[in-house]
């Protein structure tokens, strides 16, 4: 514990020491670019669906509508291995219990993409249903929202681009799973 | 809370060598979020037990609070590969039950958009009979018929899986100018592409390897669970609704309904392939009789059911579909039980599960393909 | 078999047998205690009922009562038939039918975790659709959750 507290404040102090140091903000510029460059390229999904945007989903990793050109060709069927979970369907309490379990068990940097009016919140299944969980970020938290019912692949892919443009933004050592807990 | 079935784990009595193992609801061979249970020897499953209600939304809750009208959306999302048929089978039902007569133009354009549904409902389950045992062409060519198919759905109403078209009294859009045409085009490309997907897979000696003999399930088992669609008929019975109960104007197009012996995996693919070219024979004869005229009729914006019960079912990709509704003479049903074929196919796992390698277990699920919104609705 | 030669074959076993309005197919009613051996006698010859489709339960609560229908098809003769029978609300008891049609054990299942309805000599009765530890029956017409939103839109 103490080693690793050693080694966070470490890595939240460079970015100040290299800020005072002359041309220090363009190396630590270009440090962020070339890191997120190659996180942002390669998000690999968990493969689960849960309801209908799950076809969709299939639908964009198919031909007409590639996503492997953005660099998510490998769906990974373990959390350990996946960087992004896709909630494409209705989520209840029963499937919740096994979502968070699968979001704990994945490895940061992990990212969540909400699809479909269901995940975002309970859909058309809001009024009158007593098992729907409405929105599953009461859950998880979620980084993109994708509404529609279900969204056309290409919503899919446009999400996907959004997330990577949110990846662009991070900076090594100030990201929310750099955060000590005291 | 407790997910883990306690009781079941407590009896399960496990002799020396013996392991529980969980088929989990996030899973790559289950299609969606289906669990099972497994006792497993070795590499043999000793017994399996299915889990189910990961999906469970209570649509039959939310059809005591809407309309006739506001609840077809819903129908879509029960199976979502065949929502065409869905909606059929509700409109249907309130039809029936209501005394609602509809047009010509509108019951063939009802059938038109039912078998081609149908066709790519049949052509996805072969793409995902073939992942399922490690092939991952069938599937990629299963999502391009499927593609080919939404283009012509698209054209008409406008979605591309939930479409939300039928209406209690017809249908809501009429077709365009350029939909017959294109389904001149479509049919002698997907008889090709038929052909090339059974060459593909049904006549593969690895495919043929892997599920002949695989989960036999005799006639008086099916029918003894209550088993329809390919199942049943894959075991010997000729059953199909659209011929022994007929409905909307099937009576007036000639196919036939393919039936198999044993009742093995190979045998429930063999069926659904055949019953491609049945439908498209019938989508040829629907296009040469399909006549002019309106495709809605004369319904109230609130429609009211007058009092009354009754039961009525379509034959859908997977099976049997049924609405059993029951009307207190008000605008919304007083109760709307849906019989899903999946719910009764899928009981019939555990008892031809017993003896397998997992391996052909995988197999088995992908040839009963039971979808979790049907079972769970 | 037309409906009159059916609902007389019944009848002639089963005198408390009564016929209830269905628009599609002939339906009869029964008192629960005669219900296992009605069914018996369908399945059987020469009716051969040997299909279930479904079984489920209507929540009536002017009467204080709640339905039963059961559901049936023979290959042999074509022909389709309605059995209902009435539970008390609250802790009805009724003979399950899983020796005759095994279908039945997820149907009864399905209706013990959403309505209530204890059936006796089932094998396995359990919840099915809800989680394990979830408490109430959410089907009933009473069910009240804080998790449950009604719609009430002006114009409905």
């Amino acid at each position: 514990m103490e080693e690793r507290n050693f080694k966070m404040a470490l890595l939240e102090r460079v970015p100040a020491i290299l800020e005072k140091v002359p041309c220090g903000k363009p190396i630590d510029d270009m440090v962020n670019m070339v890191y997120n460059w190659g996180r942002r390229n390669s998000v690999w999904p968990l493969l689960c669906g849960f309801a209908c945007c799950a076809i969709e989903m299939m639908s964009a990793c198919a031909s007409r509508f590639d996503i492997a050109r953005f660099g998510s060709e490998a769906f990974r069927a373990s959390p350990r291995q996946a960087d992004l979970i896709i909630v494409s369907g209705t989520v209840n309490f029963k499937i919740g219990e096994c979502l968070k379990r699968l979001y704990a068990q994945m490895a940061e940097p992990k990212y969540v993409i909400a699809m479909g009016s269901c995940a975002v919140s309970g859909g058309p299944f809001y009024y009158d249903s007593y098992s729907v969980v409405k929105g599953v970020d009461k859950i998880i938290p979620v980084d993109v929202y994708l509404a529609g019912c279900p969204p056309r692949p290409d919503a899919l892919l446009h999400a996907l681009m959004t997330l990577q443009k949110k990846i662009d933004k991070e900076r090594i050592g100030k990201n929310r799973w750099n955060k000590r807990y005291e | 809370m407790a997910v883990g079935l306690d009781s079941i784990i407590e009896k399960s009595e496990l002799k020396e060598g013996e392991y529980l193992i969980n088929l989990g609801p996030q899973h790559p061979s289950t299609h969606g979020v289906f669990r099972m249970l497994l006792k497993m020897d070795g590499e043999f499953v000793v017994s399996a037990t299915p889990v189910i209600g990961y999906l469970h939304r209570g649509i039959e809750k939310i059809a005591e609070n809407r309309n006739y009208r506001q609840f077809m959306p819903y129908t879509d999302r029960l199976d979502y590969l065949s929502s065409m048929n869905n909606n059929l089978s509700y409109a249907i039902a309130v039809e029936r039950l209501a005394g609602i007569k509809i047009p010509e133009r509108a019951e063939y354009i009802r059938v038109i958009m039912a078998e081609l549904n149908r066709i790519s409902s049949h052509i996805l389950y072969c793409g995902f009979f073939g992942i399922d045992l490690g092939a991952w062409t069938p599937l990629l060519f299963g999502f391009r018929e499927r593609e080919r198919i939404i283009d012509l759905f698209e054209m008409t109403c406008g979605a591309r899986q939930t479409y939300n078209y039928m209406r209690i009294g017809g249908v809501s859009k009429d077709l365009p100018d350029e939909f017959i045409p294109a389904l001149k085009e479509f049919i002698p490309y997907m008889k090709k592409k038929t052909t090339e997907m059974d060459n593909l897979l049904g006549k593969n000696p690895i495919f043929i390897a892997r599920t002949k003999g695989i989960g036999k399930v005799s006639k008086e088992l099916a029918i003894k669970y209550g088993a329809s669609g390919h199942v049943l008929r894959s075991s010997g019975v000729k059953f199909d609704v659209r011929k022994d109960d007929t409905y909307s104007i099937y009576d007036r197009f000639e196919f036939e309904i393919p039936t198999t012996e044993n009742g093995d995996s190979l045998d429930k693919y063999r069926i659904r392939i055949e019953e491609i070219g049945q439908s498209i024979r019938i989508l040829e004869q629907a296009m040469k009789q399909i006549p002019d005229g309106d495709i809605m009729a004369d319904v109230p914006y609130n429609l009211t059911v007058p009092k009354g019960e009754m039961y009525s079912r379509t034959e859908n990709p997977r099976g049997e579909l049924g609405f059993y509704i029951v009307s207190d003479g008000t605008d919304k049903p007083y109760r709307m039980k849906i019989r899903a074929p999946s719910f009764s196919n899928v009981h019939l796992v555990p008892e031809v599960a017993k003896g397998l390698l997992i391996a052909d277990l995988v197999a088995l699920l992908a040839a009963f393909d039971a979808l979790p919104p049907e079972t769970d609705r | 078999m037309s409906d009159e030669e059916l609902l007389k074959t019944i009848q002639e076993k089963f005198k408390d047998a009564v016929r209830i309005e269905n628009k599609g197919n002939l339906a009869v009613s029964v008192n629960k205690n005669e219900i296992l051996s009605l069914i018996t006698f369908l399945s059987g010859e020469p009716l051969l009922f040997d299909w279930m489709n479904f079984m489920t339960a209507v929540d009536k609560m002017e009467s204080g009562t709640m339905e039963l229908v059961y559901q049936f098809y023979s290959f042999s003769n074509k022909t389709k038939l309605t059995v209902k029978t009435e539970v008390s609300r609250d802790l009805g008891v009724v003979d399950s039918v899983c020796g005759i049609y095994p279908t039945a054990e997820w149907h009864e299942r399905e209706v013990y975790d959403l309505f209530g309805i204890i059936f006796k000599d089932h094998p396995d009765l359990r919840r099915i659709m809800m989680p394990d530890g979830f408490t109430g029956h959410p089907m009933r017409k009473d069910y009240k959750d804080e998790n449950l939103v009604r719609l009430e839109s002006p114009w409905q």
